[in-house]
């Protein structure tokens, strides 16, 4: 090989390799909340749409009491939504990968316990139970590090510990709380001389 | 000084090189790495992190490459003939070829450091001008102790195969340093040395930062306040995160706190004078003493 083309294909694969050795941002472009049940309504939106090195994305759950009594919530760890993660499935088993997502509410309790990333985290096994009033709202905001993803595509919001999911009391009988948001997530291209 | 236009032919021979330029745009992008790892470290000194990886990584073969024909190239050619009959003394010649070419590559690398400025100041803003401040001087104290290797090898050698040979040897020893002191460390006293969780041996860390990249390493870590190691900022960062296990070595972790007082980042200025004078020092010797043709 020459040297103009040694140089050449050095300069080229440099370049080819610049951006791609920092690490992928991600951008949250959709989240939509829907299947509540029973009394209860469930909502999200996006606060914070760009996961970045900076600065994690974040997304406010509501919880609302559309019924026409006052119902009681039971939660593990924070009420009411608990400690939640992010899954590829929206019924994910002990074998898919959940990304934790983190709240200023775990920083307030001592019932959880979380790291960065979510490699140890431990959760009080004790319930909180508390009444959410007829047509009462409770909102909730959660962040999400771009760190913690694998890939781009789209998510489901589930709970991060099995068997610890919140559940909600109308007369005497618990019944799981269950709903469904949908997260999607693209990856956000980096240009070097990009505009904020 | 006689030896003024000396130095300028020889800063105007590397700023007009093209190998100069790429090397910039070699350190330029490799450098620019956003990472959530080196944003957690230092914030928006990030920016000044961008300098440290893309200096450490290509500065050193650059800087050498750029420097080992220096003296040997003109031996080669018999232009060397022409410039020992110039009014100057011998030692003039070589402090003019160091001077030219520190100035020449400090020149670039100068450019490449206000460019990931740039680069660093859109994305992330404003970063601390100390940090930024003191890893600019640290690279070019850098860049002057790798032209004074590159020309010490120039002056030594006598065929342009064996400067080029002894260069490669010079960045593998440099890029295996730690395997090779943790070896022999081993073989000395007998303990292994587990990078996950090393010694907290005085003798094994002093070694490890005695090769400039390491000195370098080791001062502007100290300037970004990540750590005291000679491991890029944030590798130590995350060595010295809770719970989290990395083969790095890191004085913080090895030691539980400062560690010795010899292994102060201070002493690392100290090592890279000591590898300025020793090669200037033994290329005086040979081209002075010697039959330069």
């Amino acid at each position: 090989m020459k040297r103009r083309d040694f140089v050449a294909a050095g300069t080229l694969s440099v370049v080819g390799l610049s951006g791609c050795l920092g690490d992928t941002e991600y951008r949250l472009t959709e989240i939509v909340a829907d299947d509540s049940a029973g009394p209860l309504s469930v909502s999200g939106r996006l606060a914070v749409t760009d996961s970045t090195i900076e600065h994690p994305a974040e997304l406010v759950l509501t919880l609302e009491n559309t019924g026409d009594e006052p119902v009681r919530v039971r939660s593990y760890g924070v009420w009411p939504f608990g400690v939640l993660a992010v899954a590829s499935s929206p019924t994910p088993d002990d074998e898919t990968w959940k990304t934790t997502l983190f709240s200023q509410s775990y920083e307030a309790t001592d019932r959880v316990e979380a790291s960065r990333g979510g490699a140890s985290m431990s959760m009080d096994g004790t319930p909180i139970t508390k009444p959410l009033g007829v047509g009462e709202t409770v909102s909730r905001r959660y962040e999400l590090r771009g760190d913690d993803l694998s890939r781009a595509g789209t998510y489901y919001v589930a709970e991060r510990f099995d068997g610890r999911a919140s559940q909600f009391q109308t007369d005497n009988d618990w019944e799981m709380f269950t709903y469904r948001v949908r997260i999607e997530i693209e990856q956000k291209t980096r240009v070097p001389l990009q505009q904020r | 000084m006689r030896w003024s236009p000396l130095a300028r032919s020889e800063c105007r021979k590397v700023v007009t090189s093209k190998g100069t330029w790429i090397l910039t745009v070699f350190i330029v992008l490799w450098g620019f790495r956003p990472t959530y790892a080196g944003w957690d470290a230092v914030g928006r000194n990030l920016t000044v992190g961008y300098v440290q990886i893309g200096v450490s990584l290509f500065l050193p073969v650059g800087a050498l490459l750029l420097s080992y024909q220096s003296l040997i190239g003109e031996r080669t050619t018999g232009s060397l003939k022409f410039l020992l009959g110039l009014p100057l003394t011998r030692t003039q010649v070589l402090w003019a070829k160091v001077t030219g070419r520190t100035l020449g590559i400090g020149a670039a690398i100068v450019v490449a450091t206000f460019v990931l400025a740039v680069i660093g100041l859109l994305n992330h803003g404003m970063f601390d001008m100390l940090p930024f401040v003191g890893t600019l001087l640290a690279t070019l104290v850098f860049v002057s102790v790798l032209v004074a290797i590159g020309i010490c090898i120039s002056t030594v050698t006598h065929r342009t195969v064996t400067a080029a040979t002894t260069i490669f040897g010079y960045v593998l020893v440099t890029l295996f340093w730690s395997q090779i002191v943790t070896t022999i460390y081993t073989a000395v006293t007998g303990v292994p040395v587990d990078p996950y969780d090393a010694p907290a041996s005085g003798p094994l860390f002093l070694a490890l930062r005695l090769t400039p990249d390491g000195a370098y390493n080791v001062l502007t870590n100290w300037f970004l306040g990540v750590g005291n190691s000679t491991e890029l900022f944030h590798i130590v960062y995350t060595k010295l995160a809770p719970g989290v296990s990395v083969n790095a070595f890191v004085v913080e972790a090895a030691f539980g706190g400062p560690g010795p007082w010899y292994l102060h980042p201070v002493g690392s200025i100290l090592v890279l004078l000591v590898w300025l004078a020793v090669p200037l020092g033994l290329a005086r010797r040979v081209f002075t003493r010697g039959d330069a043709i």
